[in-house]
């Protein structure tokens, strides 16, 4: 029997050049997952296993094309790889010569948040017109977040430190895996259907991207889009930005920020408020010192030249000068003490509820207060105010002393 | 009314009511008057800060209670 028998490397030429010859082995892309990954090499070529499921193929990246992947391959990663397949004489090994390799999810990921985001802009959600102010003081926010994670504790704390007078309606929701995005639409949907919610935080803590994606999904976005309140987006990355981000009245860079831009700063209102009481003190006591000096005018050109008196009252500008005067004086009677007293005892003592509390009283005839005995007749009905309360007394008899 | 709603109305009040008081037009009356409403909310929106504490519902709560109304 004369077998004509080729050689092993014969038998391997042959293969590789029937596979090479083959041009749709010859740029191709195919997908798995990267193992056995190996780059300790010298030469700088990575080695490594391309599998799936059901099958495995074994790779070879030369140094020139290894040093253009723009990131660091892992064992497990899913990746792209585009390159041929063939033989390697040597030891008969059916492998592929990968030339370029791509991150599969980061990939997808990121061409599927642009996609979204390129139609959500094209429906003109991102509008900065549509972007509602938020409330000054709001009465009841709503917290959309995780009921175990950090953010929820941040809101609740700086809620509490800066603005207690706030209510929090709490809606915990997974912030991610499957159920997010449900999960969320369900306690939007109810929160749109209570009256009574002036704010909504939705968000979380930060994460690796992946754990950040469901805050990019394209139904989160358009329910948020429809809310009938202003809402923040709190998605706790800082730099980068979630689709939720964009279709959100307001950005927050984390929960935190979120919360401060909630709600006002008590201890900035504390001080306005100090701020508005001692200009309300100054106001008064300008007031009062400007109508003592007018009157203290006045009556010393009554009782040192009459003749100046008359003129004065006399002036265009009697009728107001009266005015003045006879203000000032009725205060001073109400108070029947000397200058000097009122004006050391303070703006508290100014308030004639506090004249009151000492044990004066004030007539008052149809709502006005009585300040001579002259307005009265015998028969009027007049109030007698004090401290505490009125007493509606009758006139008998009216004495005047003029 | 809530007192978040009551708290802007006072806020806002004393704020007019200072600009008001500042402004020299007014009779000595008028201003102390003014002078008195203006502690008033200012004493009232302190008591409303300084008395606060977060009060925290869930939505299923919430959702109980405007069913009820």
């Amino acid at each position: 029997m004369d077998i004509r028998a080729i050689t092993v490397k014969q038998l391997n030429f042959y293969v590789k050049s029937l596979i090479e010859g083959d041009v749709n082995l010859q740029s191709v892309s195919v997908t798995g997952e990267l193992s056995n990954f190996k780059s300790h090499y010298a030469s700088g070529h990575l080695y490594f296993t391309l599998k799936d499921a059901d099958a495995a193929i074994r790779c070879v990246m030369f140094r020139s094309f290894a040093s253009r992947i723009p990131f660091v391959p892992k064992d497990g990663m899913q990746v792209v790889l585009i390159g041929r397949a063939s033989v390697y004489e040597k030891d008969g090994q059916y492998q592929f010569y990968a030339e370029q390799m791509l991150p599969v999810g980061e990939g997808d990921l990121s061409r599927e948040f642009e996609r979204i985001k390129a139609r959500l802009e094209a429906k003109g959600l991102f509008d900065p017109q549509k972007k509602r102010p938020l409330p000054k003081f709001p009465q009841k926010i709503a917290v959309v977040t995780s009921e175990t994670g950090a953010a929820v504790r941040d809101i609740l704390n700086i809620l509490s430190r800066r603005w207690p007078v706030t209510e929090v309606v709490m809606c915990p929701v997974s912030v991610q895996g499957t159920s997010a995005v449900p999960e969320m639409l369900n306690a939007l949907d109810r929160l749109y259907r209570l009256d009574n919610i002036d704010l909504i935080i939705i968000g979380r803590g930060g994460g690796s991207a992946e754990d950040l994606n469901e805050f990019n999904s394209e139904a989160l976005a358009i329910k948020i889009s429809e809310s009938p309140i202003p809402v923040i987006s709190a998605v706790g990355h800082e730099t980068d930005f979630s689709i939720s981000d964009f279709v959100a009245d307001m950005r927050a860079p984390t929960p935190s920020a979120a919360a401060e831009l909630a709600v006002p700063d008590g201890e900035e209102i504390i001080k306005r408020l100090q701020k508005y009481e001692s200009l309300l003190k100054a106001s008064l006591t300008g007031k009062y010192n400007y109508c003592l000096s007018r009157l203290e005018k006045a009556m010393s050109g009554v009782f040192k030249r009459p003749e100046d008196y008359i003129i004065n009252i006399r002036s265009e500008r009697a009728d107001k000068a009266a005015e003045n005067l006879t203000n000032a004086f009725a205060f001073l009677l109400n108070k029947n003490e000397t200058r000097l007293c009122a004006l050391a005892a303070g703006l508290d003592a100014l308030s004639p509820l506090k004249v009151l509390s000492r044990g004066y009283t004030v007539a008052q005839k149809d709502g006005k207060a009585v300040k001579t005995a002259a307005e009265l007749n015998t028969g009027d009905s007049i109030n007698l105010k004090f401290a505490d309360g009125v007493a509606v007394c009758e006139v008998k008899e009216v004495e005047s002393k003029l | 009314m809530s007192k978040n709603t009551d708290f802007e109305k006072s806020l806002n009040e004393l704020e007019k009511i200072v600009e008001e008081l500042q402004n020299g037009d007014i009779s000595l009356d008028e201003s102390i008057k003014l002078f008195e409403k203006g502690i008033e909310l200012t004493n009232d929106c302190r008591k409303t800060l300084e008395t606060a504490r977060q009060k925290i519902t869930s939505l299923t709560e919430e959702e109980q209670k405007n069913g009820d109304k």
